[in-house]
């Protein structure tokens, strides 16, 4: 059997395109890469079918041997179809995901970055230390200097625990608001921005902190036990590449859930579906009763 | 009796085209029609097993069109029997749902729940029916559509993270599907099992080990097995309970079928058996490392399904009738007792609103049915006799010992280490959510809304909040469903003997090859 080298050198470099797009985070581009290399990989099942130039089709003339193998056409046929089905699927959850979040980036797993944020931490935290070490000629100047640039840690950390608590909120198990009978319950507190206090949830951003406890004695991390004034909607809004969602709470974001919508309005403080919608709302800012001794630590 | 073997795949098909064409009315007779056709695919599963222990392959040509050219559906021992024991876990699972779903009416209720349910199961199916490779990519892709749509429902940002891993790493694995189903096309000029069973022995090695890397990389995706593993447990540990329970019960498993059906009868001859031992015994122990170092019930329960995924493996990389028997026992008594165990997860999900391993603790005393819903089938998971896993165990290191080999006995030490891990994992399990003390309420009786902990030297306050959940009640119908699978579970050790016999004579069709071929071919 002799087959066509320009289909394979295609069906090759379409496969390798393809691929690369799929390992990237946008599900749009994603998508793109499925549709290239599943192309690819059609006309690599077309090259199955052998020599080109054989007549497509059954008319007088054309002898049972001598037409075209009908049987790659149907494996392709059918892959188009289900490349077909799989693209309208992948293009609804781009959307949903735009809707969600703001973007179709794919984000990273929760308990992955845990395990990578714990190491991260431990090594930032000695890298820092031997920086601040070099810099500061004396204590004084030496704690200064590690005391900022365990700031900025500190902040990036902050974004990533945002990050991680909304996603946590989100792991509840939402099968009673999809499926489940119990009415929209009157008069819940609709929180300003949808989920006042949404990164606050206190599971989800245990892990990371862990290394924190070994170096407790470090005086200046205390202070920074309060989260910064603007509160978590400002976090939200910085948190990382994979945290921008300010669409979450547009009107329409909601929309594919129809009536759900205003029982997720007060977000995870609110008990969804729970036997007690008069629920009280959640502290609006739980911080503020911390920042005096962070002021305190701060001048010492 | 041969016209009951399309049945499993067009009754569940044919109630989602009802289903959708209704639409959002008649809810209630659509859930009753829902359990009804799953009963009968149950029931026919189970004629076609006893059909075909008695009478060898059922065979059913679609259209009358000889092999090259049709359609072919074949159940043998082995597919009849997953067939089964995929029919009862699954209407088991459905009554779960059905009990979590509740009354919902009107514009409310969801519509896609039972057809997408339908088509998954239509899918798996046709994926243990298939004669011919194109049907079997034809079924994974309706496995893997309507799973889609499961695994996304209701999706908020981590169900919609999840999914996504879960499509990507799909559609990849479809893709070499496709190239291994063209290469084995263009290399043989037939898609048929039996056809190629014949072929595949004429072609020059090379191409043919290609063509059988090529499949088993794509089936090891399906299965999670270790190095392809990482999506599972980022992906399945989101989505709603039942659907969680029916995919680490079925989908992986029938990635496994897929292993063992070409493994034994396109590919004879047990060649890729060191690094199938390899790959089982390394998703063995890395899969039960993960399950240890896990706080989350569901996450944890996902990885065990990694490892013991690797159990199937050993029993296939092991070649021999007993090792084949042994795998297909062990692939019977994981399914039923993985999907009972995220079923019973659910059931603590839904009654203290976490699977957080450590703000559970009391369920013992506060919540006892659910309690002993749990430990069964952890137990039997775990190998403790006289329960299913056990025996499951007992006959693949059998098959070890038989074998002889040294790396037979190398994974017989990776077999027992896995399965004391996961001994310990449970134990851990129920220690922590279970048996020790509740954590007391505190003064902020919800976590969700309590203050979050600082950072800095407080931090180890974050890694266990005292508080607990408050408790909800479960439904009926959602216990009861359970109650089941765990009786189903149990009912392994009772039927054990024709369990095994069937398994026995399942792994000796497969290794003979001759009555599948000749059942398909005609002799």
């Amino acid at each position: 059997m002799t087959v066509s080298a320009t289909l394979l050198a295609c069906a090759v470099v379409l496969t390798f395109v393809g691929s690369i797009l799929v390992l990237t985070r946008s599900l749009t581009r994603v998508l793109m890469g499925v549709i290239i290399s599943g192309n690819g990989v059609n006309l690599f099942v077309l090259a199955g079918s052998g020599q080109a130039g054989a007549p497509p089709l059954l008319y007088p003339g054309v002898g049972h041997d001598t037409v075209s193998d009908p049987f790659p056409q149907a494996i392709v046929l059918t892959a188009v179809v289900i490349t077909l089905g799989t693209t309208a699927f992948v293009l609804a959850m781009a959307y949903r995901s735009t809707q969600l979040t703001g973007s179709d980036f794919v984000p990273d797993d929760i308990s992955d970055r845990r395990v990578a944020l714990r190491a991260e931490l431990a090594s930032q935290r000695r890298r820092l230390r031997a920086k601040a070490r070099a810099r500061g000629t004396d204590r004084r100047t030496a704690r200064g200097a590690w005391r900022e640039l365990w700031r900025e840690q500190r902040r990036l950390l902050r974004n990533d625990r945002a990050y991680q608590a909304r996603a946590g909120d989100y792991a509840d198990d939402r099968w009673d608001d999809v499926l489940g009978a119990d009415p929209v319950p009157e008069g819940v507190p609709e929180g300003p921005g949808g989920a006042p206090g949404a990164p606050d949830a206190p599971d989800a951003p245990s892990a990371p902190d862990a290394p924190d406890a070994p170096d407790a004695p470090d005086a200046p991390d205390a202070p920074r036990a309060a989260r910064p004034e603007p509160g978590p909607q400002a976090e939200r809004d910085t948190s990382g590449p994979q945290g921008r969602r300010a669409m979450r709470t547009a009107p329409d974001a909601q929309a594919p859930r129809g009536p759900q919508a205003e029982q997720d309005a007060p977000g995870p403080q609110g008990p969804r579906n729970s036997p007690d919608p008069q629920a009280p709302p959640p502290p609006q800012d739980p911080h503020d009763p911390q920042d005096p001794p962070a002021a305190e630590e701060e001048s010492r | 009796m041969n016209a009951l073997v399309p049945l499993p795949v067009v009754l569940p098909i044919a109630f989602c085209g009802w289903s959708v064409a209704v639409g959002p009315r008649l809810i209630a007779l659509q859930r009753i029609a829902s359990v009804a056709m799953l009963a009968t695919v149950l029931a026919v599963d189970v004629i076609l097993l006893v059909q075909a222990d008695r009478n060898g392959p059922l065979v059913v040509h679609l259209g009358d069109f000889a092999p090259p050219l049709g359609v072919t559906l074949v159940a043998d021992r082995l597919s009849a029997l997953m067939l089964t024991v995929s029919g009862a876990v699954t209407l088991l699972v459905l009554l779960y749902a059905m009990g979590q779903e509740g009354r919902a009416r009107g514009p409310r209720a969801i519509t896609f729940f039972h057809p997408a349910y339908q088509v998954l199961i239509a899918g798996v199916s046709l994926t243990f029916l298939a004669g011919d490779l194109v049907n079997l990519y034809v079924g994974f892709e309706i496995m893997l559509m309507a799973s889609f749509v499961l695994i996304t429902v209701a999706s908020n940002e981590a169900r919609l993270r999840a999914g996504s891993t879960y499509v990507i790493v799909s559609l990849a694995s479809s893709l070499v599907f496709l190239v291994g189903i063209a290469l084995t096309y263009a290399a043989t000029g037939t898609v048929n099992f039996a056809q190629l069973a014949i072929a595949l022995g004429d072609l020059p090695i090379g191409i043919r080990t290609l063509s059988e890397a090529l499949l088993l990389t794509v089936f090891g995706v399906k299965a999670a097995v270790f190095p392809v593993a990482a999506w599972l447990p980022d992906s399945y540990p989101t989505a709603p309970a039942p659907v969680t329970a029916v995919f680490a019960g079925l989908l992986t498993k029938v990635g496994v079928y897929c292993m063992i059906r070409t493994e034994t009868l396109l590919f004879p001859g047990n060649r890729l058996s060191a690094i199938l031992m390899t790959v089982a015994c390394a998703s063995m122990l890395i899969g039960i490392l993960g399950a240890v170092a896990q706080t989350d019930l569901k996450r944890l329960l996902s990885f065990t399904l990694v490892s013991h995924i690797g159990f199937m493996l050993y029993g296939l990389a092991l070649g021999s009738a007993a090792g084949i028997s042994g795998a297909i026992v062990y692939t019977a008594h994981h399914i039923t007792v993985q999907t009972t165990l995220f079923l019973a997860c659910g059931l603590l999900e839904q009654r203290y609103g976490t699977t957080e391993l450590t703000r559970l603790g009391g369920a013992v005393r506060s919540a006892p049915l659910i309690a002993v819903l749990w430990f069964v089938p952890a137990m039997s998971l775990a190998g403790i006799p006289p329960l299913s896993g056990f025996l499951g165990k007992l006959g693949l290191i059998r098959a070890g010992v038989e074998d002889g080999g040294n790396w037979a006995y190398v994974a017989i030490g990776f077999v027992m280490v896995s399965s004391l891990l996961t001994l310990y994992v449970v134990t851990k399990v129920w220690n922590l959510a279970f048996w020790r003390t509740a954590p007391e309420p505190d003064a902020a009786p919800d976590p969700v809304r309590a203050e979050p902990p600082p950072l800095g030297r407080n931090a180890t306050l974050v890694l266990a909040p005292p508080q607990k959940a408050p408790e909800r009640a479960v439904p009926r119908l959602t216990t009861g469903a359970t109650v089941a699978a765990v009786l189903l579970g149990l009912a392994y050790t009772f039927l054990a003997t024709p369990l095994v016999g069937v398994a026995d004579r399942g792994a000796a069709e497969l290794l003979a090859r001759t009555p599948y071929i000749e059942a398909v071919l005609g002799s």
